[in-house]
């Protein structure tokens, strides 16, 4: 019963909810459609909670263990409980909300900036990576020099002011060579998740249970 | 050892140095490059041109501050356009730091147009509950966000959104999702596709979203900063992005420079190479 009853279970939601994309198809939505939708979405959201769970246990046996950077993993933890809690308290648990001043300013005036830096560090990679990685060493590694090279000329201001044609030849790159692989590689993605899904429902797959 | 041996040993460091000379320079002494508007850009504007008076717009925040660099321009300058106009905008977020970030915007731009809360804007702000709760939307818009808004206000009892039952044409004349990711763009494209959907995507993303532009299912993709730039000229609001256009020209200057030696360097070394 331990390993059919999650399979079933698994197996009756798929059928559900591909009775319920089915029947959307066709705008005949029910008010218990609606409900299951909200339903599951609660359940989803239930799992940020398991995920804090996990995330504290995965930290305090780092810092138990005193591994290497568990320091890293206590100012983690303390990051998390002293916004999450300062967040919950500000207007009590079960009152939505995140305009108070100081919360707004953690967030504007640390999380922002913390995170855009990281980004813009990628600009620095970029051209080290420039003059090291893009080389002519064969057809297909030229190929992709070359094609960045037109797009990236196309993206700045000065590649038009270089040659007018960037813009055209950058839209064939990306129309006629670009969106079918993309396409391609959609379906491609789609099958295979389609394929794994499928053997979930049939129980041959069994992994996710722990099996 | 030769200059093109020296230049393949290059310590990365000179050339962390010369990219931020060559960023900051047009910071301080800007060029005024040209920027020019594409068809792509040029669609979004020519909609909300097209809008009847009062259409409420969604926007979808998918995105991290960390691209706001990218995307934000385009959001502004949005925004002066659709209030300019009279239009409404109701601001949803598929990502919760997206939600934060975009808050401070809407708030700062219906500041400087007088709009009121609750009558001309709105900020539902992010839920959890990823798919299932972004597919419920498409049947009930205020049990999805459990009835209040991002600061926890009664949506129901606000002009703006009382009326606004579910994330359908009927209610919406549109969607603009500023995405860098999952979830964004392909959400709406599989679970809401009677949406008309605009986007602002980081560069990056854009590839990505070209198969849905050919088909039809994007009516208009703004890509990274360039798209800012543009709706900005468009809009005749120049901000961030018409700003960081010099650098950012700079900047790829720099990039494709070096690509080009690093190839004479490794051709004329793997010719020395072979030779001995």
């Amino acid at each position: 019963m331990k390993r059919e009853l999650p399979m079933l279970l698994a197996l009756g939601a798929a059928l559900l909810r591909l009775f319920l994309e089915l029947s959307h198809y066709q705008r005949t939505e029910m008010q218990w459609q609606l409900h299951t939708n909200q339903w599951w979405a609660f359940l989803a959201a239930t799992a940020v909670f398991i995920g804090v769970i996990n995330l504290c246990r995965l930290h305090m046996h780092r810092i138990r263990r005193k591994v290497a950077h568990w320091q890293m993993s206590a100012w983690c933890l303390f990051v998390m409980a002293s916004f999450g809690l300062y967040g919950i308290l500000l207007k009590g648990p079960f009152q939505a909300g995140n305009q108070e001043h100081w919360f707004r300013w953690i967030f504007d005036s640390v999380l922002q900036p913390a995170d855009r830096t990281m980004f813009s560090l990628l600009a620095f990679y970029i051209a080290s990576a420039a003059y090291r990685s893009f080389r002519m060493r064969n057809l297909e590694a030229t190929v992709m020099m070359v094609t960045a090279a037109v797009l990236m000329l196309n993206q700045a201001s000065i590649g038009p002011m270089i040659w007018s044609g960037w813009g055209d030849m950058a839209g064939w790159f990306m129309d006629i060579i670009n969106a079918p692989a993309q396409r391609g590689l959609a379906i491609g993605i789609f099958l295979g998740s389609y394929a794994m899904v499928l053997r979930m429902f049939l129980g041959l797959e069994r992994k996710h249970l722990g099996l | 050892m030769s200059i093109w041996e020296r230049f393949e040993r290059i310590n990365p460091r000179f050339i962390f140095l010369l990219m931020l000379f060559v960023l900051i320079t047009p910071m301080i002494r800007p060029i005024g490059l040209p920027v020019y508007i594409t068809p792509l850009t040029q669609a979004l504007y020519d909609w909300v041109e097209d809008l009847p008076p009062g259409s409420v717009v969604l926007f979808d925040s998918a995105f991290a501050p960390g691209s706001a660099s990218e995307i934000e321009p385009t959001m502004r300058a949005l925004l002066h356009h659709l209030f300019q106009n009279d239009h409404k905008v109701v601001m949803m977020a598929q990502w919760e730091l997206g939600a934060m970030h975009s808050s401070t915007v809407l708030d700062e731009l219906a500041a400087e147009y007088g709009k009121e809360y609750g009558v001309d804007y709105a900020n539902v702000g992010w839920r959890a509950g990823s798919e299932n709760w972004f597919i419920g939307l498409r049947d009930d818009f205020i049990g999805g966000m459990v009835g209040v808004d991002m600061s926890g206000n009664d949506l129901t009892e606000m002009p703006l959104t009382r009326d606004l039952a579910a994330v359908r044409p009927e209610y919406f004349a549109g969607v603009v999702c500023f995405a860098s990711g999952n979830p964004g763009v392909d959400d709406w494209v599989t679970y809401n596709p009677n949406m008309p959907l605009f986007v602002q995507a980081t560069a990056v993303q854009v590839p990505t979203y070209m198969r849905f532009v050919e088909t039809r299912q994007i009516e208009a993709l703004l890509s990274g900063q360039a798209g800012g730039a543009q709706y900005e000229q468009l809009v005749g609001q120049l901000g961030e992005a018409s700003r960081l256009m010099d650098p950012q020209g700079a900047g790829h200057l720099l990039i494709i420079t070096l690509m080009i030696l690093g190839n004479i360097a490794f051709i004329v070394n793997s010719k020395k190479r072979a030779a001995k």
